[in-house]
């Protein structure tokens, strides 16, 4: 392809935009995929996140789909910082830049930090799913590496190659994520389909089901129904199991519906306690729950400020 | 726009040469991509050097892959052709509109640029495709026809997605008795019975590539999707041949 070599900057080199002349100086890479390579940089003392693409063509329709996106506020306001291109080496190059998001990939998060912290981190990419679905698009390529954790659960969506209008065939997407893959729909992007790879997701970090994503299993055994038997069978999937059945199931109306529901899954749990056996004394455990009550009561308030 | 996709694993070694054929296509406006299915690297490098010249002569793309990744492959070849001949004739119209012998989408302002894409992501999911899949089904390649099954199933899927008539056909080749090719299933936009492909293959089977290829490129004309696709077709391969050292020509890897 045209611009089929890949521009290394080192870091301390300086890249400066030839349409808009901001500069940026590079302080390491942070990642690699198949459409190009993202660097940190720093601008006026400010680090962003630098995507280089090797097809102008790419990067210009991902800079489409972000711009409109992020248009009109919202979660993603600011997120776009800045598109141009810069030469290197006699070629030109087209960039964009991008707020910088410091966390772990999820799967890392909550290796780390348990995975109780799904409740909080599937609401907050929920709130962010009904946004983009509201505005007409979906996400496309979801999946554990996309989804970046910083502190206390905030998850971010990064990597946006896989947005597509709704009603569009989805651009970008990975084969054990995909709707299609699991005889379980089109690849038509539709809420729906960002819906059942978010229960792919959690199918993932809660550990469930790698006997079904192994490579060698049959296509014709490939369905929506072997997936919820090994969600079924997993213990740390069953509180979660009335939203993973409809995740998989196309059974929501809109990603709104489905937000709503793993908010009433998730408080149902006070109620209906998961785990009952406990040695712990009685005083102890009226604590944890009055403790949870508050948390949780302030994870709905700070939800509903976000919505 | 027409594409072939012809999968092999190994040589031909009967009658005209798959390269000539391919170029036979090309000038038909139909791309040829060749993928090679190595699963325990038998393929060797005649047969190798061969599918990269198919492909070559095809102004498409070549791939060697395990049948764990065909599906893939097969589908991002189809993806990549797509958008390699809309982004020719997109290429083609900014030379004519910007009166310049090379424009790369670099020279553009980031707004004209952020325009011509729009147009180009548009084109790229409205426009009418059909795509011929050329199966060798010679002996050796027994083992590997669930996961071509598979990854027709697969293409299949993604092309319903698109929001252009999408058309498909599949095509084996040796024929049954004597034949040089069969067709498993004619041009249709939707798969009925995929489980049903590829019986009876015929173990003592030669691999005519060359006569399948050329037969295929007549398929096209058989059950060709209109004369307006057709016209688009030429006008993107003239385009092609003309402005060789322009814009998006080197697209051979």
């Amino acid at each position: 392809m045209t611009t089929s070599y890949r521009p290394e900057p080192a870091a301390g080199t300086i890249l400066t935009g030839k349409w808009k002349g901001r500069s940026y100086r590079v302080l390491g890479k942070l990642g690699e995929g198949a459409n190009g390579t993202v660097f940190l940089v720093s601008c006026e003392g400010r680090r962003h996140a630098l995507k280089v693409g090797l097809d102008a063509a790419d990067v210009q329709s991902e800079v489409n789909a972000l711009t409109a996106i992020t248009a009109g506020g919202g979660p993603l306001a600011g997120f776009l910082v800045d598109t141009d291109d810069f030469i290197w080496k006699g070629t030109s190059y087209s960039f964009y830049v991008m707020k910088y998001v410091e966390g772990l990939q999820s799967a890392v998060f909550l290796d780390k930090e348990g995975s109780e912290w799904l409740s909080v981190i599937g609401l907050k990419l929920l709130v962010q799913l009904t946004h983009l679905h509201e505005r007409g698009w979906v996400f496309g390529d979801l999946k554990t590496e996309n989804v970046l954790v910083s502190s206390y659960g905030e998850a971010h969506l990064v990597d946006f190659g896989g947005l597509s209008p709704i009603g569009r065939s989805v651009k970008q997407f990975t084969e054990i994520y995909d709707r299609g893959y699991w005889n379980a729909g089109t690849r038509t992007a539709d809420a729906g389909y960002d819906l059942f790879a978010f229960g792919i997701l959690c199918l993932r970090l809660l550990g469930a089901g790698e006997e079904c994503f192994r490579r060698d299993l049959l296509p014709q055994n490939r369905s929506p129904e072997l997936l919820l038997k090994a969600a079924e069978a997993s213990a740390s999937c069953r509180p979660y199991l009335p939203c993973l059945r409809r995740l998989l199931g196309g059974g929501y109306s809109s990603s709104r519906e489905a937000c709503e529901h793993w908010r009433a899954t998730v408080y149902s749990w006070n109620k209906r306690p998961v785990r009952k056996s406990s040695a712990l004394g009685k005083g102890f455990k009226t604590g944890i729950a009055v403790s949870a009550i508050l948390f949780l009561s302030v994870v709905y308030l700070y939800i509903r400020d976000l919505m | 726009m027409k594409q072939i996709i012809l999968i092999t694993d190994g040589c031909s070694n009967v009658g005209v040469s798959p390269v000539v054929a391919a170029a036979h296509a090309l000038s038909e406006g139909i791309t040829v991509n060749v993928v090679g299915v190595v699963d325990q690297g038998e393929i060797g490098l005649l047969g190798s050097e061969e599918i990269r010249e198919i492909a070559r002569a095809g102004g498409g793309l070549s791939r060697m892959v395990g049948s764990a990744n065909l599906s893939q492959t097969v589908q991002m070849m189809t993806r990549k052709t797509v958008s390699h001949t809309i982004r020719q004739v997109v290429g083609a119209e900014l030379k004519a509109i910007m009166g310049r012998e090379s424009v790369e989408l670099t020279d553009l302002p980031p707004d004209r640029r952020a325009e011509v894409v729009r147009v180009i992501d548009e084109m790229e999911e409205t426009a009418a495709l059909e795509v011929a899949l050329l199966v060798d089904a010679s002996a050796s390649m027994k083992p590997k026809l669930m996961a071509v099954r598979e990854a027709v199933r697969d293409l299949m899927r993604s092309l319903e997605a698109r929001s252009g008539e999408s058309r498909l056909a599949v095509l084996r080749f040796p024929g049954t008795s004597g034949e040089e090719v069969r067709v498993e299933q004619a041009w249709s936009n939707r798969l009925a019975k995929v489980g049903e492909l590829f019986y009876n293959i015929n173990m003592k089977g030669t691999t005519p590539t060359g006569p399948a290829l050329l037969r295929a490129v007549s398929y096209f004309a058989e059950g060709s999707a209109g004369s307006r696709l057709h016209e688009k077709a030429t006008e993107s391969t003239d385009a092609y041949r003309q402005k060789k050292d322009g814009i998006w020509s080197d697209y051979v890897v």
